[in-house]
């Protein structure tokens, strides 16, 4: 590679446009001109360059709205019908033209008809999506998609909305393209802090947005836009290059205006008398844009001179050599300001080309060949330079979009704000019909999801941005009004349970987009439970966020945090969480002080840095009166944590599980401190239900706990889903902070050979690190040993750790006549942990519960392949087959299997280890969980606040008893 | 809280302007007649706009404009950049101060204006994208 590299992004997009009976209405003719002017003359382009063996990378975006009508065989018999059109008016005016000037124009013409439908019949079998695909395989082309409808994402109000466009987009894109994109194109580029967030839950893993959003990022990038910064979600960001910009989009400057290009304007739809283009326009000879342009821009004027294809085609290369040269020339510029590996990345509208500019995909095809030969310039596709460079730094973006103005105007001005109530009521509706019917079928189901559909339709952003324009503005008004007028039909049918099939069907028939749409996900997640992405896609915790940065740090807080456990006193991992939390905040200025219980290697008193450390209260015990020692430790907690209050106030209670629930509480109410609550697990989740006194009574605790704090912290999305479902916890309530791991233990201390040797390890080594009892799954583990030894005969399987199920774990080995190969460890301490996960080949983690799954990151750091159970917390932290392998959890079959293959296929292995290390070092660390956390704390300090001044604000007597009984 | 159907929403159109959309039920105007003992042609409505300062959550600042009940929207000017800000719709009384109706989400300003000439459609014209000229 030489100096830098250019990503050519185009986006294409139409919405959605229904069908009629003619097939010949204009907005139908806005397809076939944009599939015959555009998307058929780049894919032509782009074999050609392809059979040359020129060396080209692009990045194509198809909307979803666009790929449900191109490959549908209504649209594309349209397409064809179009096309025989234009042959046929070319062969007239051909015949009119004789002896004329135009002649050879009309001639010029019908020779592309007859190319392009020669191409389309003979080349791509009349369906262009499948050319497009197969350079995608060749890996020339990047295919990714949009949102839904093309919502204008910025204005969408709440996130489970904002996620319906997303996921609802990429499903689509799946259906139609049979694979999942890398990335996604923001309509509009718009993007707006929370965005990445969904982003990142859907497994999308870049984007692209306006430059200023990447320039106004706090703390400002280095290089700008000419490397993808990381969002605080982990998603990559590519900002759009101006300067490329300017150099096509200008209208004054830039290459399209040239006056030996073919001028737009001027068409014989309009110019011949209408019984000359009669059969070529609109039904009832409403005069159209054929497609026939007879002239070039020539100048200002309104005399134009006849187009010239050479002429054209010789200013194509000029323009080309000069955008090239002027790519080279300005990488050259950043690679000399320090900027390494620098990319400028070029996205367009895919219609300018062709449709347009209709020297466009020329234009693309030279620039490609001349880059071919001039070194120091690379074409590339965004995955391609992730895979080579990573993104980074971590900054937090601001809102914006590529609109006129920068911003949201385009969208929402006083011609367009009409919608805006409408659609969002419509949301809130939405999400209401889908909690309120989890299960539906038939005709309810139906209907669910057409109301669904309607309302992603009326998102569309193209309705606001043609009226602001004035283009077709009337239409799309009542585009944008039908839509939502059917779903507020649906909507009262379905509430008022007065559905008519007919209707659905008539509302299907007429918006039949999505085919494979489910309305719950406005519900929730995959388990159809609350999740907490049900809060407004805008949220004031980036903006605080951002003020605290540009500051350069933030307000210290005095924490106070309750565990039962904290180190050296461990059971799970909760202590070690709690810590590490402690550390981590204290390392960022925040006085915590930690209240725990007692232990017998452990001083009642401990300062560590910033981190006070207090230990009260009898010693734990696990026995009959387990509870007992539960409600007098919590005493002891309140005893010892008033009289600190009482000295010195703190900002925040943080309490760790329900061991501590009645004594935060107490407190709580006691000091009116707000209380934030960390679930790491639940009751009922260890158990598979509620079946004991003492079960149920731990249950209540958690329920009182989640219920009486200001935010619940849940580890995972699956544990969040976990506790809303159980304890009903609002979904704005709720937060998702993954644990973290001290990658520096798992890092340079222990290489992996050095690890082997000390531990004696020899030949494959599989190993399992966890508590011995059911859930863990280690019985599904042994039962996969015997498939595995079959292929690998020297392998050993080693099971470190203890508990009730181990006389059944060894009983069931030795049944299974895999004793000799499987050796159970017993417990082991945190460095011979850290060491074994070094050493072993493979580590399995093979639950059936699990909420988070700490030892697969623990693994994941060490850059050890990790292959684990698709179940709870595991599924969000491994990547299949790209940061690990998942498995269906309770199947030894496919455990077996996954396991040979990582025995086998040592690159594989490598690859999965070395990612994910990778990974957990960028989003697994105790900084990055602790900046999350911090975001919290703030974010409930300043919702108190505002709570405080609105009370302050209302007067007092009547005015406040009846601010009282409309208090929001 | 007012009837579900009552809503006042918040929405940023640029770093310097908030648009405001608001909706009142008519049993939430009979019974804010009823509490002030008022006619709703007599109310005052008014939009208050909050601004979290830079002092952090304790800076909380805001100004109160008289507004019409028939408008259902509004467009809050010189707003600042890189600001939090709410609103509230209620009814300004004498004697009893501003008595809150409704209140929206929170929204955050983006953190400076763009200058002309930077966005797509203004360099390049809104004439290329392919909606424009549909009509």
């Amino acid at each position: 590679m030489g100096q830098g590299y250019l990503a050519l992004v185009l986006h294409a997009h139409l919405p959605f446009l229904q069908r009629t009976d003619s097939g010949n209405s204009l907005q139908e003719r806005w397809l076939y001109e944009a599939v015959l002017e555009s998307y058929i003359p780049l894919l032509m382009t782009f074999r050609r360059l392809w059979r040359d063996g020129v060396p080209f990378r692009a990045t194509l975006s198809f909307s979803p709205t666009l790929l449900g009508m191109l490959a549908d065989p209504r649209y594309r018999g349209g397409v064809a019908r179009h096309l025989e059109k234009l042959l046929d008016l070319a062969e007239r005016e051909v015949e009119r033209t004789r002896g004329s000037g135009e002649e050879a124009v009309a001639r010029w013409y019908r020779s592309r008809f007859e190319e392009i439908s020669r191409f389309l019949w003979q080349e791509v079998d009349g369906d262009i999506l499948r050319g497009f695909r197969e350079l995608a395989r060749e890996g020339c082309l990047e295919l990714i998609t949009t949102a839904a409808t093309h919502g204008y994402l910025p204005l969408v109000r709440s996130r489970r909305a904002a996620k319906a466009q997303i996921e609802t987009g990429l499903q689509e894109f799946s259906r139609i393209m049979g694979m999942r994109p890398r990335g996604v194109w923001l309509p509009e580029c718009g993007f707006t802090p929370g965005l990445d967030e969904l982003l990142a839950a859907a497994g999308v893993r870049y984007f692209f947005t306006e430059s200023h959003v990447i320039e106004h990022a706090r703390p400002a990038p280095p290089a700008g836009v000419y490397r993808p910064v990381l969002t605080p979600a982990g998603v990559a960001a590519f900002g759009r290059d101006r300067e490329s910009s300017r150099q096509v989009w200008d209208r004054l400057e830039g290459y399209p205006g040239d006056h030996a290009y073919r001028e737009f304007y001027r068409d014989i739809g309009w110019d011949l008398p209408l019984e000359a283009v009669g059969p070529y326009v609109l039904d009832g000879g409403v005069r159209c844009d054929t497609g026939l342009k007879y002239h070039r821009i020539t100048g200002p004027g309104p005399d134009k001179a006849l187009y010239d294809p050479l002429l054209a085609a010789q200013r194509v290369r000029e323009h080309a050599s000069h955008f090239v040269s002027a790519k080279l020339a300005q990488v050259k510029a950043l690679a000399a300001a320090g900027i390494a590996q620098p990319i400028v990345v070029a996205p367009y509208d895919a219609e300018l080309f062709g449709h347009w500019w209709f020297e466009g995909p020329q234009w693309v095809e030279e620039v490609f060949r001349i880059m071919a030969g001039r070194p120091g310039l690379e074409a590339i596709t965004p995955a391609a330079y992730l895979d080579r460079h990573p993104a980074g730094p971590v900054v937090h973006l601001s809102m914006g979009s590529w609109g006129a103005g920068g911003y949201n105007e385009v969208w929402l001005n006083g011609a367009n704000d009409w919608l805006y109530p409408r659609l969002h009521k419509a949301e809130e509706r939405m999400i209401g019909l889908a909690r309120a019917h989890p299960k539906a079928t038939g005709l309810l189901e139906r209907a669910l999801n057409q109301a669904a559909r309607e309302l992603l339709l009326a998102q569309s952003s193209d309705w606001a941005f043609m009226i602001t324009m004035g283009s077709a503005a009337d239409y799309a008004a009542a585009r944008a009004a039908q839509h939502l007028d059917g779903f507020e039909e649906l909507y009262r049918a379905i509430v008022s349970w007065s559905l008519r099939e007919d209707r659905v069907a008539q509302l299907e028939e007429r918006d039949w987009v999505f085919p494979q749409i489910d309305y719950r996900i406005y519900a929730g997640g995959a388990h159809g439970a609350l999740d907490p992405a049900d809060a407004p896609l805008v949220r004031p915790s980036s903006r605080l966020v951002r003020r605290m940065l540009s500051r350069g740090d933030r307000p210290p807080r005095r924490i106070l945090m309750l565990s039962w456990e904290y180190p050296p006193f461990v059971v799970g991992g909760l202590g070690h969480h709690t810590a590490g939390l402690a550390r981590a905040l204290a390392a960022r200025g925040h006085a915590v002080t930690v209240v725990t219980a007692v232990h017998p290697e452990a001083a009642p008193l401990e300062r560590q840095g910033l981190v006070e450390v207090r230990r009260v209260g009898p010693p734990p015990r696990t026995d009959d009166d387990f509870l007992g020692w539960v409600y007098g430790f919590n005493e002891a907690v309140v005893r010892e944590a008033a009289a600190l209050m009482e000295e010195a106030p703190y900002d925040l209670i943080h309490a760790h599980d329900w061991l501590v629930g009645p004594a935060a509480a107490a407190l709580k109410q006691r000091f009116d401190v707000p209380l934030v609550a960390t679930i790491h697990a639940t009751e009922h989740g260890r158990n598979g239900g509620l079946f004991t006194p003492l079960q149920r009574a731990i249950h209540r605790e958690e329920w009182r706990l989640t219920h009486e704090a200001w935010r619940v912290i849940a580890c995972s999305r699956y544990m969040a889903e976990e506790v809303s479902r159980l304890f009903a916890t609002p979904p704005e309530k709720l937060a998702v902070i993954p644990n973290a791991v001290d990658a520096r233990h798992f890092g340079a201390s222990f290489m992996g050979g050095q690890a082997r040797e000390t531990l004696g390890l020899e030949g494959p080594t599989i190993l399992f690190v966890g508590r011995l009892v059911p859930e863990k799954g280690v019985q599904v583990l042994l039962r996969a040993m015997p498939a595995v030894l079959e292929r690998h005969p020297a392998a050993r399987c080693l099971i470190a750790g203890r508990g009730p199920f181990h006389e059944t774990l060894t009983a069931l080995a030795r049944e299974l006549g895999v004793a000799e190969r499987v050796r159970f460890l017993g417990f082991v301490d945190e460095a011979r942990k850290q060491a074994l996960l070094h050493g072993a080949t493979v580590v399995v983690v093979p639950s059936l519960y699990e909420p988070f799954g700490i030892i697969a990151l623990e693994a994941m750091a060490a850059g050890t392949p990790v292959i684990a159970s698709a179940t709870g917390g595991l599924a969000e932290i491994v990547d299949h087959r790209l940061t690990g392998i998942m498995v269906p959890p309770g199947d030894p079959d496919a455990l077996a299997e996954a396991i040979g293959e990582v025995l086998t296929h040592e690159t594989l292995a490598q690859g999965l280890g070395a990612r994910a290390a990778l990974k957990v070092r960028e989003q697994f660390s105790w900084h990055a969980v602790a900046v999350k956390t911090e975001d919290l704390y703030e974010e409930v300090l300043v919702q108190l606040a505002m709570g405080r001044a609105c009370v302050d604000a209302a007067s007092p007597g009547a005015g406040k008893r009846l601010l009282a009984g409309y208090a929001g | 809280m007012m009837a579900h159907g009552s809503r006042l929403g918040a929405m940023v159109q640029h770093p310097t302007c908030l648009f405001a959309y608001w909706e009142i039920e008519e049993a939430d105007l009979a019974a804010v007649e009823r509490a002030l003992n008022a006619r709703r042609e007599s109310l005052s409505l008014a939009l208050r706009v909050y601004r979290l300062g830079d002092g952090g959550p304790e800076g909380v600042s805001y100004v109160t404009m008289p507004v019409d009940l028939s408008m259902g929207r509004y467009y809050v000017n010189d707003v600042e950049p890189g600001g939090l800000y709410w609103l509230e719709v209620g009814v300004q009384t004498e004697g009893q101060g501003f008595l809150r109706l409704l209140r929206s989400n929170i929204v955050e300003t983006p953190p400076a204006a763009v200058s002309p000439g930077d966005s797509r459609a203004e360099a390049g014209g809104v004439a290329y994208s392919p909606l424009a000229a549909c009509g």
